[in-house]
C-alpha cells in the first residue's frame, strides 16, 4: 500500500494544495524540503487529522493557532461558513481508497473559528472482477480504517524523527506488543480464545450443577483462578510501574546532562549508578545461589550434629571391638571354607584362618542394631563430608556476598556525596535541576521497590499456576467419574483441546515473531551503526522491551547517545514492518535530526535500501539535507518538493523540483 | 507474510491428525476476522456440528 496523492483544503497552512507521490525510478521514495516553522510537521498533523481526528505532533492544544487557514479565516465574514477539507488517496495492487475527513466552521464574532460538523468518509474502488465501489462514513469508515491503518500503529508509520530519540521511554512493551497482534491477526486468535475459555466455564458450570463433587472441585479451581488473575493484572501493572520510573529517570538524566556546570557530576553519577546495577545484579545472582544452595543441603544440615555423634559412637565402638568387621558373614565364611582370600586370592595359612574364625565369632556374639551400625558407618561418613564441603561452599558464597555489599556501600556513599553536591546546586536554573534531580531520585527508590515486588508477584504467579494446573486435573477427574451428561461431557473435552491448540499456536506465533524481529532489529541497527564490535546482543523481552548487552556483557540501553538510540528505534520500527508484512508506507519527519557522522550515512543508505520495498515519505529541513544525504538519495528519489512561505507567512508554497 | 494465512497454517500443522478439529478452528478464526454475527450462537451450532461429525467418524 502506498501514498499516491494528498490534498488540502483550507487545513493551518495548507490553503488549496495537493500532491502526488508518482514512482518514477526503482525506489520509491519522496523528499520533502523546508525550513524549520514553514509546515513540514503539519503535513503530519494533516495526515493524522485526516486518519485519527488528532494532531499528536502540535504543541500545547489550548496555545496553538486554529485548523482553519489564517487567510480565509480573515477573508471570511463573521456567520460565514469555512470547509476544511484533507484527502489521502491510497492505492495497492487492486484497491483505490480514498480517505477523506471534511470538518465544517462557522467564523464567530471573535474572529475565531466554531467548528459545526466533521465527516469522515472511506471510498474504496476494487478493480478485481470490477466490484466497484464502496462507500464508508463515520462509524463505518473508522471501523474500515482500522483494517487499513489501526490507530493504535500509527506511530509505525507515520513519526517523527525528533521523537525517535524518546521512543523507547514514550513507548512501552504493551503497547508494541498489542499493535504486533493486530498486524499479525492474533488480536482475532487471542479473541477466539477467550471465547472458547468463557465457553469452557459455562460448560463446567452447567456440570457443577449436576454434581456437588464438580461443583466442589469447579469452586477451588475458580478461586485460584481468580487469585491467579488478580496477580497477573498486578504484576502487569507493577511493571508499567517500573517502565514509568524508567522513563522518568531518562526524562530527568537527559535534562541534567544538559545543563554545563553538573555535567561532570551527571557523567560520574551514571558511571556508579551503572556500576551498582552491575554489582546488585551479582548481588541478587549470588544470594540466589545461596538459596539455592541451602534448599539443597537442608536436610543435610538439619541432621549434621545427630550424624556426627552417631558416627563418633560407632567409631567408639568399633575401637572397643564391640561391633563385627565390616565385612559380611557371608564372605568371612566362605573365605574359612575356600582357605583364600576373596579380594586377591591368595591361600591362607592356619593362623590367618584363626583369625577370620575370631572375627566370625564377634559376628555371632553381635547384636542386629550392631550390624545396622556397621552398615551405615560408611553412609554417615558420605553424608558428613558431603554436609562439610557444604559449609566450604556456603562459606565461600557468604564471603564473596560480603564483598559485593561492600562495594555496593562504597558505591552508594560515593553517589550520595554527588547527590548532596547536586542538591546544593543554585542558579537561574535551580529550582527545575532540583525537580529533575527529586524526580530521578524518587524514581529510583520506586523502580528498586517495584523490581523487588515484580520478583515476589512473579514467585507467588508460579505457586498460582502450579496449585491452577493441580486442581485442574482433581476437576477432570471428578468430570471423568460422573457418568451423566455424556453430551455436555463431550463439548467440554472438544472445546478444551481446541482451546489448548488455539492457545499454542498463538504462542508460537508471538514467539516466531518476536524472535525475527529481534533478529532482525539486531542485523539493522548493527548495519547503522560504525562501532561494529561495541555490542554484542539485543534483547527482546516477552514483553517488547529492547535491551542491548554490551561487549562486556553489561546491559547499556541506557548509555546509547542520542543518535545510537534513534538509530535503534528506526531500527526497530523497519524490522516490525519487514517480519510483520505490515504493508504501509513510513513517512518521517526530519529523520536525521540527531544524526552525525558515519551513523547518518549509514542511516541514509538504509533509508534508500528500503525505499525499493517501500514508499518513504522523508522531510528535511535544508541544514539536514547536507551533501553526504544528497548523494545518497539525489539520483535515486522519485520526486523532490521544496516548501516555503508565501509572503503573508500564512500559506505554503510548493514546488516540484526534480533535482 | 505473517497474518491470516500464517495463524491458518499454523492450526492446520497442529491438527494434521485431527481434520474435525482443525475444521473447527478455522471456521472460529474466520468468524472472528469477519466479525459478524452473535458470537455464543455461532460458536455454540459449530460446537454442535463438530461434536456429531466426531462421533459419526468414531462409529464409521
Amino acid at each position: 500500500m502506498r501514498i499516491h496523492k494528498i490534498k488540502f483544503i483550507n487545513y493551518r497552512q495548507y490553503k488549496n494544495d495537493e500532491i502526488t507521490f508518482l514512482k518514477t525510478t526503482d525506489n520509491d521514495l519522496y523528499i520533502l524540503l523546508a525550513s524549520n516553522g514553514v509546515g513540514k510537521t503539519n503535513f503530519l498533523n494533516g495526515l493524522n487529522w485526516c486518519l485519527y481526528e488528532s494532531e499528536p505532533h502540535l504543541g500545547a492544544k489550548n496555545k496553538t493557532l486554529p485548523m482553519v487557514n489564517l487567510t480565509i479565516l480573515d477573508e471570511c465574514s463573521v456567520g460565514d461558513k469555512i470547509e476544511v477539507l484533507v484527502e489521502i488517496q491510497l492505492k495497492t495492487k487492486t484497491k483505490t481508497i480514498w480517505l477523506s475527513r471534511k470538518a465544517t466552521f462557522r467564523k464567530t464574532e471573535t474572529n475565531t473559528p466554531f467548528q459545526l460538523s466533521n465527516d469522515f468518509q472511506i471510498q474504496i474502488q476494487d478493480t478485481t472482477d470490477n466490484k466497484g465501489t464502496s462507500t464508508f462514513t463515520n462509524d463505518g469508515a473508522n471501523q474500515e480504517l482500522n483494517r487499513i491503518l489501526p490507530e493504535g500503529i500509527r506511530e509505525f508509520f507515520f513519526f517523527d524523527g525528533e521523537r525517535l530519540n524518546n521512543y523507547f521511554i514514550d513507548e512501552n512493551g504493551v503497547r508494541i506488543e498489542s499493535s504486533i497482534k493486530e498486524i499479525s491477526k492474533i488480536k482475532h486468535l487471542n479473541k477466539m480464545i477467550n471465547r472458547l475459555n468463557k465457553l469452557l466455564v459455562e460448560y463446567q458450570r452447567k456440570l457443577g450443577r449436576q454434581s456437588p463433587n464438580i461443583e466442589q472441585a469447579r469452586k477451588n479451581l475458580e478461586e485460584i483462578s481468580v487469585l491467579k488473575l488478580h496477580t497477573e493484572e498486578e504484576l502487569e501493572n507493577c511493571k508499567q510501574q517500573i517502565h514509568i520510573s524508567k522513563s522518568k529517570i531518562e526524562e530527568s538524566k537527559e535534562f541534567l546532562r544538559g545543563q554545563d556546570n553538573i555535567e561532570e557530576q551527571e557523567i560520574r553519577r551514571s558511571s556508579f549508578k551503572e556500576n551498582l546495577l552491575t554489582i546488585q545484579q551479582k548481588i541478587g545472582l549470588k544470594t540466589k545461589e545461596l538459596q539455592d544452595h541451602i534448599r539443597n543441603y537442608f536436610t543435610l544440615v538439619s541432621f549434621y550434629p545427630f550424624f556426627k555423634k552417631l558416627l563418633a559412637e560407632i567409631e567408639s565402638k568399633s575401637a572397643s571391638g564391640k561391633l563385627p568387621p565390616p565385612i559380611s558373614k557371608e564372605t568371612l565364611e566362605l573365605i574359612i571354607s575356600v582357605k583364600k582370600c576373596e579380594i586377591c586370592d591368595s591361600s591362607l595359612d592356619v593362623s590367618q584362618i584363626n583369625k577370620i574364625i575370631k572375627k566370625l565369632k564377634l559376628y555371632d556374639l553381635s547384636s542386629g542394631s550392631s550390624r545396622i551400625l556397621v552398615e551405615i558407618k560408611g553412609s554417615l561418613e558420605n553424608f558428613i563430608l558431603k554436609t562439610e564441603k557444604h559449609k566450604e561452599i556456603s562459606g565461600k558464597i557468604l564471603r564473596e556476598l560480603d564483598e559485593l555489599e561492600k562495594d555496593d556501600d562504597k558505591i552508594k556513599s560515593l553517589i550520595s556525596k554527588i547527590d548532596i553536591e547536586l542538591s546544593k546546586y543554585s542558579d537561574d536554573n535551580k529550582e527545575k535541576i532540583k525537580n529533575a534531580h527529586n524526580q530521578r531520585m524518587n524514581n529510583e527508590k520506586l523502580l528498586v521497590i517495584n523490581i523487588e515486588r515484580k520478583g515476589r508477584l512473579k514467585g507467588s504467579l508460579n505457586n498460582f499456576e502450579k496449585q491452577y494446573l493441580k486442581l485442574e486435573c482433581e476437576l477432570d477427574f471428578e468430570i471423568k467419574k460422573d457418568k451423566t451428561s455424556t453430551l455436555l461431557k463431550q463439548k467440554l473435552r472438544f472445546i478444551k483441546t481446541a482451546h489448548k491448540v488455539a492457545n499454542t499456536v498463538s504462542n508460537e506465533i508471538m514467539t516466531e515473531i518476536r524472535e525475527k524481529i529481534r533478529d532482525e532489529t539486531e542485523k539493522i541497527f548493527f548495519d547503522f551503526i560504525w562501532k561494529k564490535d561495541t555490542y554484542k546482543h539485543l534483547q527482546l523481552s516477552e514483553n517488547y522491551e529492547i535491551g542491548l548487552t554490551h561487549k562486556n556483557d553489561l546491559e547499556c540501553l541506557g548509555s546509547l547517545s542520542a543518535a545510537e538510540r534513534a538509530l535503534l528505534a528506526l531500527a526497530f520500527t523497519l524490522a516490525l514492518h519487514n517480519i510483520s508484512g505490515f504493508d504501509a508506507p513510513l513517512v518521517v519527519d526530519t529523520p536525521v535530526a540527531r544524526i552525525s557522522g558515519r551513523n547518518r550515512t549509514n542511516f541514509a543508505e538504509t533509508l534508500a535500501e528500503t525505499s525499493k520495498q517501500k514508499q518513504l515519505i522523508l522531510f528535511f529541513t535544508h541544514a539536514e539535507y547536507s551533501d553526504d544525504i544528497k548523494i545518497c538519495f539525489e539520483h535515486i528519489l522519485s520526486s523532490f518538493t521544496k516548501l516555503s512561505l508565501n509572503q503573508s507567512e500564512q500559506n505554503i508554497i510548493m514546488e516540484n523540483n526534480n533535482e | 507474510m505473517i497474518a491470516s494465512d500464517k495463524v491458518i497454517e499454523k492450526i492446520s500443522i497442529k491438527c494434521t491428525d485431527d481434520k474435525n478439529l482443525k475444521d473447527f478452528l478455522i471456521s472460529l478464526f474466520d468468524f472472528e476476522t469477519q466479525e459478524n454475527g452473535w458470537w455464543t450462537d455461532h460458536y455454540e451450532k459449530l460446537i454442535e456440528k463438530h461434536i456429531s461429525e466426531e462421533s459419526n467418524d468414531e462409529n464409521s
